[in-house]
């Protein structure tokens, strides 16, 4: 499966692309990485499947447990409590250290739901989402397990868009054949080296949503991109009237679909 | 008084917020912002005299003359911070927690520490305005550790007015960020999935058991939603987008940000 990681600066304009693609791309499998919450759901409507996502979390047996406290002394996070030895659920990120140095066997990986994965699906085409309970801890295995899924429909192409620089960008990052970064002339440089540092081999590409706005930017953003193995694959030019519009009013955009058209092509 | 501001989508102007809300009370008192959003502190930018120091932190390493393929590391590695690839471990240092559980479980001892820069922490001022900040190394992903580096650095002050930028999204990372506040702040603005994102933010303030408060970038936007919101328990205001800050902060949407303090200083009972 060829992933295509769909990431960039914030109100770049990724969301719309990902649907100028949506409604293009046949056989393909769509993935949005935003679980906290999901928005391309709203945009597609297909077979809908549900599921519930679990992690395996420690749980003390109070039974066993002689109190020896080895638990608290090792866990990476400081996620264990020292008069109760009570386990934090906000704190802890579930590695499972202290399940492993448990002599007693006093401690337990259980598994426990923090959301759900959604698959819809239409003719070729398949979306997958994830819904993460408000708050829950693992927002990136919940991430992986789409992708996961993803790599088991067995389809040519993900097309996966990925939100912010942080844990999630950097986990799609690792696994992307292609990777399209969107900027805008109010991208701050410091998105590319962060972007940049997550990619490993994959072929890079740059669009640059905008254009005309601050020329002197947009120069130093696309120059700063190349220098980094970004290679400029279109511009989208700015349109006062685009800027105020809904991703899906951009989307029915006759200077948009040009460009989507051959950015198409070109993958 | 701790005010966290929470964003489930970036780019709605949290950081310039945070930023105006700091330096609002600073003619009577010192106020502090924390920027927790370590992996693009944004907040920095704001101060010219910002230094970091380095911070370190462990993480595993794969000793491939001694591996002898046992793929028991996959195994355990809950964060999937172990990759197989040809059936060679290969360690996603971006990801990589270093807890550990990869070491102990190695028959072969084939896995150590290693020791990488996780990012820097430092501080700032302006006037009465100090900002304690952290920046993730690039290349790095993994920032509650520095998170807490940062907390433990500059422990949250009592008694004085805290404003606390929390890592972008609204799940465990973010929270357990500004888990310390009285108050959280939702900045957003009209979107497809904006009912939504009030409703999960509305779950997560009910499970903290604080106040919780949503500024939405749109008079009209908000207008159409004020209902859903103070049925959640929720407070509201809406403070207008401002498109660029060439010219400064506008006048009269400083007024509106100052009454809107006010009221969450005033609803705690002052600080």
């Amino acid at each position: 499966m060829r992933s295509i990681v769909i990431t960039g600066a914030p109100q770049s304009g990724k969301t719309s692309i990902i649907l100028g693609l949506l409604s293009r791309l046949d056989n393909s499998i769509f993935i949005d990485t935003k679980v906290d919450v999901p928005l391309l759901y709203k945009f597609f409507t297909g077979q809908e499947t549900r599921n519930p996502f679990h992690i395996k979390a420690p749980v003390r047996n109070f039974m066993v447990c002689v109190g020896c406290q080895l638990c608290l002394k090792r866990c990476p996070f400081g996620a264990i409590y020292e008069e109760d030895l009570w386990i934090d659920p906000l704190e802890c990120e579930c590695c499972g250290l202290c399940v492993q140095q448990c002599a007693q066997k006093a401690l337990q990986m259980v598994n426990m739901q923090i959301g759900e994965w959604i698959k819809l699906e239409k003719e070729s085409k398949i979306l997958l989402y994830g819904k993460l309970m408000p708050g829950a801890t693992g927002e990136g295995l919940l991430v992986e397990e789409l992708y996961n899924q993803a790599t088991a429909l067995s389809k040519d192409l993900a097309i996966i868009e990925t939100h912010g620089v942080g844990e999630i960008a950097a986990r799609m990052l690792s696994k992307a054949s292609d990777v399209i970064l969107v900027l805008d002339p109010f991208t701050n440089e410091e998105v590319i080296d962060r972007i940049n540092n997550f990619c490993d081999t994959s072929k890079k590409y740059l669009l640059l949503n905008k254009k005309g706005m601050d020329i002197d930017k947009e120069k130093l953003l696309v120059q700063k991109a190349e220098a980094n193995g970004f290679k400029l694959l279109s511009a989208l030019p700015y349109q006062e009237d685009l800027k105020v519009l809904s991703e899906q009013a951009i989307c029915n955009n006759e200077m948009f679909n040009k460009a989507v058209n051959s950015l198409v092509q070109k993958l | 008084m701790n005010i966290a501001l929470l964003a489930s989508r970036g780019g709605i102007g949290r950081t310039t917020l945070a930023f105006k809300l700091g330096q609002l009370k600073t003619k009577e008192t010192e106020v502090f912002l924390y920027e927790f959003d370590v992996a693009y502190p944004k907040l920095i930018s704001f101060f010219s005299n910002w230094s970091g120091q380095t911070i370190k932190r462990r993480v595993s390493k794969v000793l491939y003359d001694k591996c002898k393929f046992h793929q028991k590391c996959f195994d355990v590695c809950q964060f999937g911070a172990i990759k197989k690839e040809n059936d060679k471990p290969i360690r996603i240092i971006s990801i990589c927690r270093g807890c550990g559980v990869c070491l102990d479980i190695c028959p072969e001892h084939a896995i150590d520490w290693e020791e990488i820069v996780s990012g820097e922490v430092g501080e700032a001022q302006i006037d009465n305005l100090t900002l304690y900040a952290a920046r993730l190394a690039l290349g790095q992903a993994w920032e509650g550790f520095l998170i807490k580096k940062l907390k433990e650095s500059y422990p949250i002050k009592e008694n004085k007015i805290n404003i606390l930028k929390a890592p972008l999204g609204l799940g465990a990372s973010s929270l357990r960020a500004v888990k310390d506040a009285n108050v959280f702040i939702l900045v957003t603005n009209p979107s497809v999935t904006l009912e939504e994102e009030i409703k999960t933010f509305g779950e997560i303030v009910q499970g903290f058991g604080i106040t919780g408060f949503v500024i939405i970038r749109d008079k009209d936007a908000l207008k159409d939603i004020e209902t859903l919101i103070s049925n959640l328990g929720l407070y509201s205001t809406s403070i207008p987008w401002i498109p660029s800050l060439k010219n400064g902060f506008p006048q009269d949407i400083e007024v509106e940000l100052e009454a809107f303090l006010n009221r969450i200083l005033s609803n705690n009972g002052g600080f």
